[in-house]
């Protein structure tokens, strides 16, 4: 399964950015989230080019840049899942994976000292931002029947979309 | 195919890992001159500091080398290879033979000569646990540590020192503190921030002598005749390539071990990866030993790759930094300094006190540096590792104040397997 | 929509009616909407300006901590606050407002409506300091009308008369001290609009003091305005027994059914309906069936004894029986959704005020001058559609609970003065100091999609009652406990705590009822909140304490509108610890809720807010009060 984005639709609403924050907290729960200490940090980063939004996460990448960075030997893929984790008993918040994520979506708790990424919500059967997604811009798609080719089509689109063709 | 790897660190952990991962019956021994399994020598500092405990260190499980099925040789030094004969000697008086040789054996301080130099109570940088270890018994609060050098470790190990408790005063032989990395401004973020912190700065200073006697040193003398009373001495002058045991081998050494792009020497089937090695630096475009974790790690997946008989190319590195001390962020990346004049600056001061400073070649990102706010570096490490030309984006990404993902989206998604 | 939706059974029946016809509810464009933006719950959402939509990032993680223009989190939150109170407060004004307009036309001849109750009439003349001797009641009422006026023409500094001439002395030295008495409803309200604006005020205290105002300003040119002149148009509440719920609706008469808040038009109705029975029988049916829901609802039911066919929440599924033939809405409370939903059935949505357009809907042209046109023609509107009834979609749940209503304060007093003539609050604050009344609580307000439709209400009363706790209860809380059973003759017996079903049955006895009084009092509709203010009055004039020191809590359990907000404010500015069982999009701004639900406030009122949304606890926490205030009280 991976998260897909359609920027097209992307609103800039932010919801999934306090729906992640949210389920990374320890209550879960939006008014006492936001009174926690540490305050709880989100995954997801919805920017804007002026044109097109965008809500970014990790992408899970296979050879992981944040993994080969990571000196502290905390940001792993996992064997089974094949996600990328960062394990917070061994994270120290040198922030070499957030100088190499080439998506620029590790978020640097500096409170805990922790990076902090998406971790595709392990607590809950669903990525909680594409649950929140009020306008239906991310999804989470079984990859086998989104293939490559349908994913090339997509990045062509947006491309084309943004005048780069 | 039996694969024997020197160094048991970044780039030789990660050619194993990328071994075994092809090849579940590979015979892969590992050899190292510590007698540590592997650990991060990058957390030392945090170790110094007291933020981390030893077992904070190894970045892997304790049965590691078992589930790898990895045969991990500790203090085992490699002293000769013999390339015709395709085996390796260590000090001990053992011979490894191999199919495949990987030499990782990383780096090792630089030694100059000081006067005086030769006490327990200085240490010629701080590059492994024992050196660690040894140190924190002369970290007592209260007590004076002089480093000579203002480099990344040894402002780290400063920052270690005085979270012990230590006074720390740090000299620097030029004007600016961390210039391998950082810019004046840059560094002066930084040094203010440690200043705060309360470790003294003496710069454009070096140092003459270091008194002594027997375990205890008495005072750091300057080059302009300052005497400094020290308990703790750290030499942090730089590394060089741990070559001692490749020398003789007919193996090119320059400063560092030479490969092509597929990280093979001259030698078949000898690789080598990490700080040893000297590799295409993408953004300078010559040459160059870039001694960090992050090369040190891809360049050993890679390697391990090549050896299983691929041919990935290795396309180059570049230098990279992220230090954070005391709560402060500083990050750079590529030719950060650049102040040539073929190359155009662009700084930028944020509100809250953040400094950015871009280094283009043309319409080419070939460094940065980010003190304070540097979210998102990764994708200005990203543009300058892919080298593309950014045309209209260029002004994009001067003019706002965030870094944005989607000025750069056209990265390729990731290709899942 | 797995949740639990309601605890209603008619609504639990009906759903999946709603659902077998494919037509959408409340509950599921709730679940459409999940999960909502975060940034509006928490208040932080600012869009006062065009440079605006601004968001402030609750959890400080890089987002922006200021607007464009540099407020930061509580002014964001105390602006917005302040907008929604005004808001709350210029419905019931302007309600009012009419209400007084109709009361002037009448005493003018103007319009079609008596004057019912000449006591009160002279009773809130009296207050106003209208002299009341040898005046018939059209020229007294003309007078009133008139100095009502002055209110709302006061160009002085002076603090509304209205106000004064009703609040409790102690309460208008309080506000005074804080200078937050209203002047001219209208300008206070036009003020808090100017005040909210961009690049004005900036410091939330003043903010909140300002909305405190807003508060005054509903409580008494809003509720004790449109009570009092309702009242005199149309008389004061007399016990009345009827059922609720959706089973009132009958499957062969014609099923008119009220829906809104101002009885101007739901009483001509009323009126019309029962005058014109006969053509609905010439048309088949065995005559006209009236029902209410919401306000409006609730006011033909005080002094009409109309059943109630449900409340807010539910209102799209009385459409859905298939035999509303005829629903009438007025203002406030209407969904949009009646539109589309009425389209699905022959039912005749009928709207009736300019400011209240639905389109799809008939639209009935309301004047007071001509009332009764407009309602003859909403009857015969009704008729013709019930000919048009598709018998076989008729689905009425056959849910309905016998009710008494029409607790006025002179309902009330009447009833304890048949125990004792002289001094009829005596049995009640004897017995409140014996300890067979704990306290009393009022259960106003809404119904909130948020949480399972009634069950706050229910289940917050259920306990209460069980602790001995009078309960009063007006708008749609009023109605959910009815539907519950809790005003049933039977419900003294089925959920009051021993000692209070000893006083209730023994006041019932006495005031010749035949059964117990119910231990939850249906005091009216929400505008008549403003009657559980004269009994809080009557009570700390009787004890001579402030309001503060009575045993007494305020509860919204399901608010949803603004105008719960504007009551709430109100309610903690009398004095009253005042809950609320869905958070109020402030919690965006620290120091604002601190101020809100905490010892500031208190310290300033006497009252403070209190969010709970658990009933359990809201329990707790209320009767934890009650019974520290009785300890103050020394009883
Ligand atoms: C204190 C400190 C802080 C650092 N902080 C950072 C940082 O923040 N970011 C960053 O990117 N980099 C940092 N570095 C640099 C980083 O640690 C190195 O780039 C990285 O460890 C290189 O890995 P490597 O595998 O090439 O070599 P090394 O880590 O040097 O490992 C070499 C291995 O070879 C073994 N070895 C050496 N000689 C022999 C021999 N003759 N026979 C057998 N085995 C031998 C050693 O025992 C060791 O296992 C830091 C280094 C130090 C010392
Ligand atoms: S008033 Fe201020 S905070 Fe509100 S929308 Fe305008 S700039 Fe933003």
């Amino acid at each position: 399964m991976e998260i897909f984005l359609d920027p097209t639709k992307c609103t800039g609403c932010k919801t999934c950015e306090l729906a992640c924050t949210v389920e990374h907290s320890a209550s879960k729960d939006l008014y006492a989230a936001i009174l926690e200490i540490p305050r709880p940090r989100k995954r997801i980063f919805v920017e804007t080019d002026g044109d097109l939004n965008f809500a970014v996460e990790c992408r899970h990448c296979q050879d992981a840049p944040c993994v080969h960075a990571c000196m502290a030997g905390s940001m792993v893929q996992d064997e089974d899942t094949g996600l990328i984790q960062n394990h917070r008993e061994k994270c120290v918040g040198c922030w070499m994976c957030v100088m190499a994520c080439p998506y620029g979506v590790i978020n640097r708790d500096q409170f805990s000292r922790l990076a902090v990424k998406c971790d595709r919500c392990p607590e809950n059967d669903y990525p909680q931002c594409v649950k929140s997604c009020p306008t239906g811009a991310l999804t989470y798609v079984d990859v086998p029947a989104q293939s490559k080719k349908v994913r090339q089509e997509f990045l062509f689109q947006i491309r084309i979309h943004k005048g780069e063709m | 195919m039996r694969h024997l790897i020197l160094g048991n660190s970044a780039a030789g952990i990660f050619a194993a890992e990328a071994i075994r991962k092809h090849d579940p019956v590979a015979e892969i021994t590992i050899l190292s001159d510590e007698k540590y399994p592997v650990y991060s020598r990058c957390l030392l500092t945090y170790y110094l500091a007291g933020d981390c405990g030893e077992e904070q260190l190894s970045i892997r499980d304790a049965d590691y080398y078992q589930k790898m099925d990895i045969r991990f040789r500790p203090g085992e030094k490699a002293i000769r290879i013999e390339p015709e004969k395709k085996c390796v000697y260590t000090l001990s008086e053992r011979k490894y033979e191999y199919d495949r040789l990987l030499i990782a054996t990383g780096a090792g301080p630089e030694v100059p000569f000081i006067p005086g130099g030769a006490c327990r109570a200085v240490f010629n940088g701080l590059r492994t646990l024992n050196d660690a270890k040894s140190m924190l018994r002369y970290a007592q609060p209260g007590k004076h540590a002089v480093i000579l050098g203002a480099g990344q470790v040894s402002l780290k190990t400063a920052y270690g020192l005085r979270k012990q408790g230590m006074d720390v005063t740090v000299l620097s032989a030029s004007s600016q503190i961390f210039s391998q990395a950082l810019d004046e401004y840059a560094a002066g973020l930084v040094e203010g921030h440690l200043t705060r912190h309360g470790i003294r700065f003496l710069k454009q200073k070096d140092v003459n002598e270091i008194q002594s006697f027997d375990d205890t040193v008495c005072a750091v003398k300057t080059s302009d005749g300052d005497v400094l009373p020290a308990d703790l001495v750290v030499i942090g002058k730089g590394v060089r390539p741990n070559v001692d045991c490749i020398r003789g081998s007919g193996i090119h050494i320059d400063f560092g071990v030479i490969v092509d792009s597929q990280l093979r020497t001259n030698i078949p089937d000898i690789f080598a990866a990490g700080d040893v090695i000297e590799t295409f630096d993408l953004a300078r475009l010559c040459q160059r030993v870039n001694a960090i974790w992050p090369n040190a790690t891809e360049q050993g997946r890679i390697a391990g790759l090549n050896m299983l008989g691929g041919k990935i190319e290795y396309r180059g590195s570049i230098a990279m930094n992220s230090t954070e001390l005391f709560g402060f962020s500083a990050i750079s990346g590529g030719f950060a300094r650049g102040e040539e004049p073929e190359y155009e600056v662009r700084r930028y001061i944020s509100v809250d006190g953040s400094y950015r400073r871009l280094v283009f070649k043309d319409d080419l990102l070939v460094g940065y540096i980010l003190a304070g706010e540097t979210g998102n570096a990764g994708l200005l490490t990203a543009i300058i590792r892919e080298g593309k030309r950014l045309g209209n984006r260029k002004e994009k990404l001067i003019n706002s104040g965030k870094i944005f993902y989607s000025l750069f989206y056209h990265h390729q998604h990731p290709v899942v397997s | 929509m797995n949740r639990n939706v309601s605890i209603d059974p008619a609504v639990l029946k009906m759903l999946p009616v709603a659902r077998e016809e494919g037509i959408e509810t409340a509950w599921d464009r709730h679940d459409a909407q999940q999960p909502q933006c975060g940034f509006g719950l928490t208040g932080l959402c600012c869009r006062h300006c065009l440079q605006g939509p601004c968001r402030i990032d609750p959890f400080g993680d890089g987002g922006p901590q200021t607007g464009i223009c540099g407020a930061g989190p509580d002014l964001f939150v105390a602006r917005n606050l302040l907008r929604q109170v005004a808001a709350g407060a210029a419905s019931h004004v302007d309600h009012a407002y009419e209400a007084v307009e109709a009361l002037l036309l009448a005493a003018e001849g103007k319009a079609p409506y008596e004057l019912q109750d000449s006591k009160k009439l002279r009773q809130v003349a009296g207050k106003l300091g209208i002299p009341t001797e040898d005046k018939d009641d059209r020229s007294l009422a003309k007078e009133l009308a008139d100095a009502i006026f002055t209110d709302f023409a006061n160009h002085s500094g002076e603090t509304m008369h209205y106000l004064t001439a009703t609040a409790p002395a102690e309460r208008v030295e309080t506000w005074r001290n804080l200078g937050v008495l209203p002047r001219n409803p209208d300008r206070e309200i036009r003020q808090a609009m100017h005040q909210t604006s961009m690049g004005m005020d900036a410091d939330p205290v003043n903010l909140i003091l300002s909305t405190v105002r807003q508060g005054l300003v509903d409580g008494y040119a809003g509720l004790h305005l449109a009570t009092d002149v309702q009242d005199i148009l149309f008389g004061t509440p007399q016990p009345v027994v009827t059922e609720a719920n959706l089973g009132v609706l009958k499957e062969d008469y014609v099923n008119i059914i009220v829906h809104g808040h101002v009885p101007l038009l739901s009483e001509k109705v009323v009126e019309w309906a029962r005058t014109l029975e006969d053509e609905a029988v010439a048309a088949g049916a065995k005559g006209i069936q009236l029902a209410g829901i919401c306000c409006t609802g609730n006011e033909v039911l005080m002094r009409q004894g109309v059943p109630p066919a449900t409340n807010g929440l539910a209102q799209e599924l009385a459409v859905i029986t298939g035999a509303a033939d005829a629903v009438i809405v007025d203002v406030q409370c209407i969904m949009p959704s009646l539109g589309p939903v009425t389209r699905c059935y022959h039912t005749a949505l009928i709207t009736t005020m300019p400011i209240v357009k639905i389109p799809g809907a008939i639209h009935v042209d309301f004047t007071l001058e001509k009332a009764d046109e407009a309602a003859q023609q909403i009857i015969h509107t009704a008729i013709n559609a019930y000919k048009k009834r598709d018998k076989s979609r008729v689905r009425i749940p056959a849910e309905k609970t016998p009710m008494i209503a029409g607790f006025s304060v002179e309902a009330i007093i009447g009833a304890l003065s048949k125990v004792n003539p002289e001094n009829p609050l005596k049995p009640l604050v004897d017995n409140i100091v014996a300890g067979n009344i704990l306290g009393a609580v009022g259960t106003v307000g809404c119904s909130n999609s948020k949480l399972p439709h009634d069950l706050l209400h229910v289940e917050m009363v259920r306990e209460l009652v069980k602790e001995n706790v009078l309960v009063v209860a007006t708008g749609c809380s009023a109605l959910a406990l009815a539907k519950a059973g809790f005003m049933a003759p039977d419900a003294a017996e089925r959920f009051a705590g021993e000692p209070l079903k000893a006083v209730l049955s023994a006041v019932g006895e006495a005031a010749g009822l035949g059964c117990p009084l119910p231990p939850v009092l249906h005091m009216g509709s929400c505008v008549d909140n403003s009657r559980i203010g004269e009994l809080v009055y009557a009570l700390a004039a009787y004890l001579n304490v402030p309001i503060k020191a009575l045993p007494v809590v305020a509860s919204a359990p399901e608010p949803m509108h603004e105008k719960a907000l504007s009551i709430g404010t109100w309610a903690v500015s009398l004095g009253l610890l005042t809950h609320l069982g869905v958070v109020p999009p402030v919690l965006g701004g620290p120091q604002v809720t601190e101020i809100l639900t905490s010892q500031p406030v208190v310290d300033l009122l006497g009252g403070r807010f209190y969010v709970e949304s658990d009933p359990h606890k809201a329990v707790g926490t209320i009767l934890e009060h009650i019974r520290a205030k009785r300890s103050e009280l020394g009883i």
